[in-house]
Order: structure tokens, then sequence, then C-alpha cells
């Protein structure tokens, strides 16, 4: 059983596993409703942004709170990609090893959650160790009030203090070990060929990306 | 003796536009007069793009030349230089006049050619260099142009002129050198173009290394997606295949499955990549060619029936080589794969390292070159650039050397090694890669662009002095673009970042063969950049 650390006694904690469940067409709902319980953030605390649909809420709702257990709350890989499936986004795991330097793991999904894409997450290990996260992002779709309700949202689940960078494109804190950022893309960011993900270098534009990341400079 | 006279007359107004030359630093290109000097004139910018290059499609990097009624009276080379006359938004066709090229085949559209090309093969001014190959009035052959930037086209008036004209600026270097003087030129007096060559971006770095990237940018002056040259499209191959049939061959090798990369994945080979309807095929892909997924913020599914037989497509985009536009298609999903999970595409890097070089390691006399291009712009040894600066409030150190240069310069490997690890994501939208060099050191070469150089990818062999990638910058503002440069003995194994390893009493948050790399830098620095 992969479990994560309760965070105290009375929070609904367990990541239901495939094998414990028989009926895979009701895993989806279960994944969410859980995780969606977890956040911090309640769906009324979120209707000042209303050009952002229910859904797409929903889907921050989600995904913020997995980030932030998957790096703060030490949910291993399994259990995030076990997440995931419960999440019915197709989580596909890419391997690079080398006799040098270890095993590099690259989480990402192939479904998406309505107006979320792009998840994102390196795991390093060795033969010997457990496994480390990295890097983890994803991104939400471009809008008026995108940039806004990620910031407002990832401040509260992540429980941050002042940012150490904040301007109208950008905002970054620093928590324990790691650097979160948050920026909204522009024409210039599109065209930077990303290796892994690809852009419409018009529709695109004004994307938002979340990152939370080792401070490895 | 009309000859005679020419001649003397090109080499006096030769020697006086040169003897202007050496006292002015900005000169505009006039047919008679050759080189005049242009620091009076006054100029201001506009932005309208009259010159493009022309961008080949993939029948051996030519396009044709079409008249009015659409049909191709002539084929134009990769890199031909083009003056834009009038563009057609319904038809995405712009009309060009032809200017200069690469190649003179008897099939090639000439100069002063006129006809019209997709928008989407068209190229800014920005994307290439010209090469002057003839002897003219203030100017010798193997002098090389390069516009500067955005603000590239201005209007100038000077006191010879009766009106405004429109000019396109150059930075001009002259054979052997590397400094550049300004030269602008009239948009409607190509005289200076009759013999020339079009060079790309790695052809002008390797003729003046000097040149800093941004003055070679893409800008997005033309932005279309790429359209395909598709006068032969590829044979249809209209039965997908299936990606698990048997492959045959055996493989005696050890695998290491290995590759973060998606790529095409069938046992068959090849397969077809359609456009958006589905019902056309715009070329064909290889087993392990690199695809990127587009995904869309909105669910979706994209049915298609070949044959008879319903398949999911996706849409993907195809690996480029950098500077060049997206290559976006349709393929079906089944033939997507994570390398490592594609049994046909496996990489090896077993027991090659031995065989690369003679190189022993980092004592060895020969080794190694410096990463950048040039001498840094900052020293690396001092300050927070340097190996063992405090951070995070002094929680760790600096476990690099930064090496300050300038965005998108080719960063490259200091000795003759094998890549382990292709770009991973990194640091403030930056990425890392990692490079075991002969004698078994290993390099973290960081805070570089997602930009590939073309075949740099795992197991790949490099030399001392390839590329393996690029500088970039962190997003956050608050730094100069580096290259961050970790160095390892590689005397242990594992995964470079760990923590609660104290090194020589500090926490560099690294592995424990973690080396100061100051003293090599500092010596490879000098050896290279003597002079």
């Amino acid at each position: 059983m992969i479990a994560r650390r309760p965070k105290s006694s009375n929070e609904q904690t367990e990541v239901v596993l495939k094998s414990e469940v028989k009926d895979n067409n009701s895993l989806s709902l279960d994944a969410m409703e859980i995780i969606l319980k977890r956040s911090k953030i309640s769906e009324q605390e979120l209707s000042q942004f209303s050009s952002i649909s229910a859904q797409e809420k929903k889907s921050l709702r989600i995904l913020i709170p997995l980030m932030n257990d998957a790096i703060f709350e030490n949910l291993d890989k399994n259990s995030v990609t076990g997440t995931l499936e419960k999440l019915k986004l197709e989580p596909v795991q890419m391997d690079s090893e080398n006799p040098y330097t270890g095993k590099l793991s690259i989480i990402r999904t192939r479904n998406i959650l309505p107006g979320t894409r792009y998840f994102h997450a390196q795991y390093f290990s060795s033969n010997n160790q457990s496994h480390y996260l990295q890097y983890i992002s994803f991104e939400f779709k471009p809008g008026p009030e995108s940039f806004a309700i990620v910031k407002e949202m990832v401040r509260k689940e992540f429980n941050l203090p002042k940012p150490v960078t904040e301007n109208e494109n950008y905002i970054s804190w620093k928590k324990e070990d790691r650097i979160i950022w948050i920026k909204k893309l522009d024409a210039n960011d599109l065209n930077k060929k990303d290796p892994y993900n690809s852009y419409d270098l018009k529709k695109d534009i004004g994307t938002i990306v979340m990152t939370v990341e080792t401070e490895i400079h | 003796m009309f000859f005679l006279q020419k001649s003397l007359f090109t080499i006096v107004l030769s020697l006086v536009a040169q003897t202007a030359l050496a006292g002015a630093d900005r000169f505009y290109w006039d047919a008679r007069k050759g080189l005049v000097e242009a620091n009076t004139c006054t100029y201001k910018t506009y932005s309208n793009v009259k010159l493009a290059f022309v961008k080949g499609g993939f029948l051996q990097g030519r396009i044709g030349l079409e008249n009015a009624d659409g049909k191709i009276f002539a084929d134009i080379d990769n890199g031909t230089l083009v003056r834009i006359i009038s563009s057609n938004e319904e038809t995405a066709k712009v009309q060009v006049e032809i200017i200069g090229g690469n190649k003179e085949n008897d099939t090639d559209a000439k100069k002063g050619d006129l006809g019209f090309v997709p928008k989407a093969n068209l190229r800014p001014i920005q994307s290439r260099g010209i090469k002057i190959n003839e002897d003219l009035l203030g100017l010798s052959a193997g002098t090389l142009l390069v516009t500067f930037g955005e603000n590239s086209y201005l209007r100038m008036n000077c006191r010879d002129f009766s009106a405004e004209k429109e000019y396109l600026v150059f930075n001009m270097y002259r054979p052997g050198e590397t400094n550049a003087v300004q030269l602008a030129v009239n948009t409607s007096d190509t005289s200076l173009f009759n013999h020339i060559s079009t060079l790309d971006k790695e052809q002008m770095y390797n003729l003046i290394p000097t040149i800093i990237n941004d003055d070679m940018d893409m800008k997005t002056l033309i932005t279309a997606t790429e359209k395909l040259d598709q006068r032969n499209p590829p044979p249809a191959n209209e039965t997908i295949p299936d990606p698990d049939e048997e492959d045959n061959e055996n493989d005696d090798h050890l695998k290491i499955q290995n590759g973060v990369e998606t790529i095409i994945c069938s046992a068959s080979g090849s397969i077809n990549v359609r456009d958006e309807s589905l019902s056309n095929v715009i070329y064909t892909a290889q087993t392990g060619d690199q695809v990127k997924f587009y995904q869309s913020f909105e669910p979706q599914t994209i049915k298609g029936v070949i044959n008879g037989v319903e398949y999911i497509f996706v849409k993907v985009e195809f690996e480029t080589k950098a500077g060049e536009p997206q290559k976006i298609g349709y393929v079906a999903s089944t033939l997507i794969k994570a390398k490592s999970e594609c049994e046909y595409a496996s990489s090896y890097i077993d027991d090659l390292l031995p065989t690369i070089s003679n190189m022993t390691g980092l004592n060895d006399p020969n080794c190694c070159t410096f990463p950048t291009m040039k001498r840094v712009t900052v020293p690396f040894s001092s300050g927070q650039r340097s190996f063992g600066w405090a951070r995070a409030g002094g929680k760790r150190v600096h476990a690099a050397n930064d090496l300050y240069r300038f965005k998108d310069e080719p960063i490259r490997a200091v000795a003759p090694g094998i890549v382990i690890r292709p770009l991973y994501r990194f640091y403030g939208g930056t990425y890392a890669l990692e490079v075991v060099h002969s004698g078994g050191f290993v390099v973290r070469y960081g805070e570089m662009t997602g930009v590939v150089p073309e075949g740099i990818n795992f197991g790949k062999v490099v030399q001392m002095g390839d590329r393996v990638g690029y500088m970039g910058v962190v997003n956050s503002g608050c730094c100069s673009p580096m290259l961050h440069f970790e160095l390892y003995s590689g005397k242990l194994k594992g995964p470079l970042t760990q923590f609660n390893t104290e090194i020589n009493g500090k926490y560099y948050n690294r592995r424990q063969d973690l080396l100061n790399p100051t003293p090599y830098l500092l010596k490879w620095q000098n050896a290279q950049f003597r002079k």
C-alpha cells in the first residue's frame, strides 16, 4: 500500500490505488473528489475569477494540491503516477539511465484536465536511492484572469511567504530548498524551443506555467 | 582601352571609399559611387519587410517559383535572397523578385525573375548572412553582411538625396576582420547583391565568431506555420503499420532502454504524416524521429479512417534545426512512444568511452578546451560566479563556476566524450545536459537554452569543441546569460544533485566527487584565448 503522510488526523490523505478498486470507471471521480477535499481553497473563494469555468477551477484545485503533496508532503513517485492514473490522465514514464549519473524518470500525461496541459515531473534516482523529485510543472490556458488565479491558488495552497520576485508576468517564491515560480509566456518564450512541449506560436501567447523546482543554481 | 579606363576608375573610387571607411563607421551603398559615408545622414526606423530569404522545402532544399496561374516555372534554392513585392493573405502567396542565391543551375530562377512563393517559405532577412563574392567599389570579395536586429529598416536622408529613401542596415565585416561597420542598402538598389552566397547561422559563426547571436536572431517579421513543398509528395503508405509487428532482426547488443524523448516508433521504419484534414500525406517520418505532442487545453480526440480502419490521430511537432520553423503534422497515436519504450530505437553507450580518444582525463596535457566561444565577460573565479560562493543565506554553497557570455552563444564540449543525459529541465526555465568525458570525468552543462544542436542526444559521441548546447538565461530576470559549469571526477556514480552530503565541510547539495572547476577553467581559458 502506498500512502502519503497524514497532515492531521481528520484529513483524508489516502490515495486510492488501482489494485484496491475493482470498478475502473469509478476511479477518476473517486480520485478527483479525494484531492478536491484536500484543497485549501474552496470553490467559493474563487468566485471572483468569473472568466474561468468551474471545470477549469476544479482542474487547478486538483493539480496544485497534487504538486504541493508531491514536493512538500513527500508523496512518492508511484503515488503521484497512481493518482494521475486515477484521474484518467494516462501518465507516461520516460527513463534516461546511464552508468555514470543514474536514472532520470520524466512523468508526463497523455490526457489533460480541462484548462491545463503538459504536466511534467522529473525524478532522479540511482540503484540504492529513492526517487527525488527535482522539478514539477503544468500549464494553464491563456486568459485575462489566468495568471491571477494560478498565483492566488498557489500562494494559498503552498502557504507561501512574500514573493522573491514579482511583476505582471512573473512571480517566484522560495520555500525550503525549492523555488516556486509562475510565468505568463510571451511570444519569445514560445519561440525558445522547449524540448518537451510544442506550442502554437500565436494561440499560446499568455499561457501560464506553474513550476516547483529545486533551487539548484 | 575602355576596360582599362573602367578599371582605373574603379580603383580610384575604391581608394576614395576605403579612405572614407577608415574614419567612418556608417555607410550606404550607391550603385555608382560604391560605399558612401553616412555618418551625417538622418534616419528613423520603420517597419516594413522588403527583403527575405527563401526557406527550401524537403525536396532537395528547393521550392518552386510560380507564375500567376500557380504553375511552377523555375526552382529556387534554399537561402535565395528575394525582394518582396506584394502579399496575398487569402492565398498565403507572396510575389517576389529574385535577387541572388547560392546555386546557378539551369532550372534555377535567375536574378530579376518575378514570381510567387508560399509565404511560409520566406524567412526574415535576419535569419541568414550574405557573403559578397566579387570586388566592388570600396568592397572586397569575401565581405560579410548580417542585419543587426529588428530595427534594421531605416528611412534615411542624406545631403545628396532629394528625398528620404528606405534602407536596410547590415553589419558589415570586411575579410579577415571581426569588427563590424554599418552598411545601409537601399531596398530598391540591390546591385550589391549581384554575386552573393547566403550563409546560415552556423556558417556565419564559423567565419566571424564574434557575431553575437542576437544579431541573427530570427525575428517574427514573417510568421507562418511551415507549409511544405508538395509538388512531389512522398509515396503514401496507406496502411498504418502495427507498432508491435514482429521485428525479425536479432540484436546481440546489450540494450539500455533509454531516452526521455517521444519518438516515432514503428517496426516498418517509415510512416505517413498527414495534414489536419488527415486526407493528405505531407511527408514521411522514420522510426526514431523525435516528436513533441501538441496538447490542447481542452480534451479532444481526432479520429480518421485509413483504408477502412479507424485510428486516433495526434498532432505532433517534429524536431527541427535551430532557427527553423515548426514542422507539424498528424500521426496515428499508436506510432508515438517514449523512446525508452520503443524497442526499435534503443541507444547504446556501453564500452564506447575508452575508444573515443586517447585523452586520459583532466590532467592529460591535451585536456581540454574552454566551453564558451570567447573569453567570459566577467571573471568566473570571484564573486557569486565562483565555486563555493554562499547560496541560500549560507545554507549551501555554489557548486559550479558561472561563465558569463551572451545568450544563445554556442556551448562547446570541453573534451571528447559521450552525452549521457540529453537536455532536461534545470532551473528558472533553462536546461542542463550531462557528458562523460574521456578519462571518466563528468560535466554538467547547465542553464542552457532548450535548443538542441543537431545530433546531440543520448549516446552521441562528441569531440572536443563540438557544440553541445547554447547559452541560456533564467526567467526571473535576476542574472546575466551564463553557462553553469559543474565538474565531477567520475569516481562516484549516481545523480549529480544530492542532499545532506558534506564536501570539505561545505554543503554543495551535489555528489561527493564534485570538483572545483576553477583551476581547470583558468588553464583552458588561458590556453584558448592567449592572444
